[in-house]
């Protein structure tokens, strides 16, 4: 097994462990953490996937990724503060029927 | 060079959009930044029209170069978003703006220029950047009604959004890993039928679709789209939807060819349809009007999905027509759809309600409304003489031209469910009702923007030429 390999398996783990939180988890705040666990294990994974001497790209790739999962989560963490301030919930409602008349 | 100012005047005009809207400069400041994208956005497709489609270097350092491209689909995109961006901004009443909080203009200006940096992007990397800052301004651009079901359906956006970025991300690291290279350009010569490049691409594509609310993956939309603040219902179903099915074009293009003879062209097929079928029957079951214009945009985007195998026909010819009928779809959409959410918001404010019920009687008072109702809804049913007619006979001449009858099927059942539930909504407004006389009017700027988005869907409809030119070689 090679080192390329391990860090596959590391990256493949987290995102399956995120996963299965971010569809089970109905908390919010879980949700989020959820995703972010995810989002270190797909980018452990196009860190594995695409070496270490292969220029500029990848590396900018992954930064994007993290500077975008930091965004993401402040504003989700934002925008859940607010939701449990006006509904006092802190998970969302069943999505609304398409069929149903308020 | 000047096409980098399509990203830098809007970026420049969200700052400057930062200062206080009580100064008495905004207004004019507004109206300068505003003339000034229209003027730049035209000059640069009349060049792109005149010199064919041009490549932009710009040096990165260390002898890497950031590459853009403006050819005849980014520049046509490009006149829709200066088109609806500027409709949308002056409908939000660039001097006094009641219900428009002060955050709505950086943000949608910063909408403006990301969505302008992913119509021009070539690589993954760009459109990536392009798309993710895109969901997470779209994000808080929905939470600016401050309704509670705003936030909610904005947490379920951004959670929507966030899964659909992961799976890209993920799609281009194995694409990358591949083949070393993330330009789409460089990919198109490279790319082989194998199984990297298939789950790559296939990532990618649901991320994407996900973002774009493609059927199955439109559960987000209408709550969305219902409970935003109408400019950003407005910027969103025009403009945002269609800057992912956009990325999901270019990819297809560069990707899709090795694969034509996968189930992948069927599957593509198949999502349209329903996603056409399924979004008119709802559209046509809503009882509250912002839900029915939500629920019609979850069907329009199926007909831009049923052009995707068309641009994989063997015939030149065929695939020309594809990505013109494809691209003149969008443009033909977004204004139509623009114009029709405005004009929701114009009968909501007249009637005071949301209800479709409550239309009865407006067509006296509200006839330019009415008027714009009528030729945004000839263009999304299909019907002559209208932009969204051209693109749909583009698109039929090429699915004929392979033999796809199917295809025609569906497109004339689509036609007729779009026209059942717009007919509807002028139905109930020419209803002549004796409860109520008294309507509020939405101010004549409101109106003005709103008609003018529907006389271009009419004036592209009867001259195609302008535009189509633009987009000759683009798909071969």
């Amino acid at each position: 097994m090679s080192v390329t390999d391990v860090w596959m398996i590391a990256g493949g783990g987290l995102m399956l462990i995120g996963l299965t939180g971010f569809l089970f988890a109905r908390h919010l705040l879980r949700r989020l953490l959820a995703f972010n666990i995810t989002g270190s294990g797909a980018l452990l994974m196009v860190l594995a996937l695409s070496g270490n001497d292969r220029g500029l790209a990848p590396a900018l790739l992954v930064l994007t990724g993290m500077l975008v999962a930091l965004g993401a989560t402040a504003l989700g963490l934002f925008l859940l503060r607010l939701w449990q301030q006006q509904s006092g919930h802190t998970d969302l409602p069943p999505p609304p029927d398409p069929d149903l008349d308020p | 060079m000047m096409v980098t100012g399509l990203i830098a005047l809007p970026l420049l005009a969200a700052l400057l959009s930062l200062l206080p809207r009580q100064h008495p400069l905004w207004a004019p400041m507004q109206t300068l930044l505003l003339v000034a994208l229209n003027l730049l956005t035209l000059a640069l497709w009349r060049q792109v029209g005149a010199q064919g489609d041009a490549l932009i270097e710009l040096p990165l350092g260390a002898g890497t170069h950031w590459l853009l491209q403006a050819d005849g689909a980014a520049m046509t995109l490009a006149l829709l978003t200066c088109w609806v961006g500027t409709a949308t901004l002056v409908h939000s009443g660039l001097r006094r703006s009641p219900g428009v909080p002060d955050a709505f203009w950086p943000l949608a200006w910063l909408l403006l220029a990301v969505l302008n940096l992913v119509w021009l992007g070539t690589d993954l990397l760009t459109l990536y950047i392009g798309v993710e800052v895109l969901g997470l301004v779209a994000v808080a651009m929905m939470t600016l009604s401050g309704k509670p079901e705003a936030l909610a359906a904005a947490l379920r956006y951004l959670f929507a959004t966030l899964l659909g970025s992961m799976a890209y991300l993920v799609g281009a690291g194995l694409l990358f890993a591949e083949y070393g290279t993330l330009s789409l350009p460089a990919l198109a010569e490279v790319a082989s039928a194998n199984a990297a490049t298939g789950t790559g691409f296939a990532l990618m594509l649901a991320g994407l679709a996900l973002k774009a609310a493609v059927f199955p993956l439109h559960g987000w939309l209408p709550a969305a789209h219902a409970n935003a603040l109408l400019p950003v219902s407005v910027l969103h179903s025009a403009l945002v939807v269609k800057a992912s099915v956009f990325v999901m074009m270019r990819h297809w293009l560069t990707l899709a060819p090795p694969f034509s003879d996968s189930a992948l062209p069927l599957v593509m097929a198949s999502l349209g349809t329903l996603a056409i079928l399924w979004g008119s029957v709802l559209a046509l079951r809503q009882t509250r009007l912002k839900l029915l214009v939500a629920w019609s945009t979850v069907a329009q985007t199926g007909y831009l999905l049923l052009a995707f195998p068309l641009l994989l026909a063997d015939d030149p010819l065929l695939r020309q027509l594809a990505y013109q009928g494809l691209i003149y779809q969008m443009l033909a959409h977004g204004l139509a759809k623009a114009a029709l959410f405005m004009v929701a918001g114009h009968l909501i404010t007249a009637t005071g309600s949301d209800r479709i019920s409550q239309l009865t009687g407006t067509s006296r008072h509200l006839p330019l409304t009415l008027l714009t109702l009528g030729l945004a809804g000839i263009s999304l049913m299909g019907m002559p003489p209208s932009a969204g007619f051209a693109a749909k006979w583009l698109m039929a001449s090429s699915a004929l031209g392979s033999g796809a009858i199917v295809w025609m099927v569906v497109l004339i059942a689509g036609g007729l469910l779009s026209a059942a539930y717009i007919l509807k909504l002028l139905r109930e407004a020419f209803r002549e009702g004796p409860e109520r006389d008294v309507f509020e009017h939405p101010p004549r700027l409101q109106k003005m923007s709103a008609f003018l988005l529907s006389l271009l869907t009419l004036l592209l409809g009867l001259s195609t030429l302008p535009v189509l030119s633009l987009l000759i070689g683009g798909a071969v």
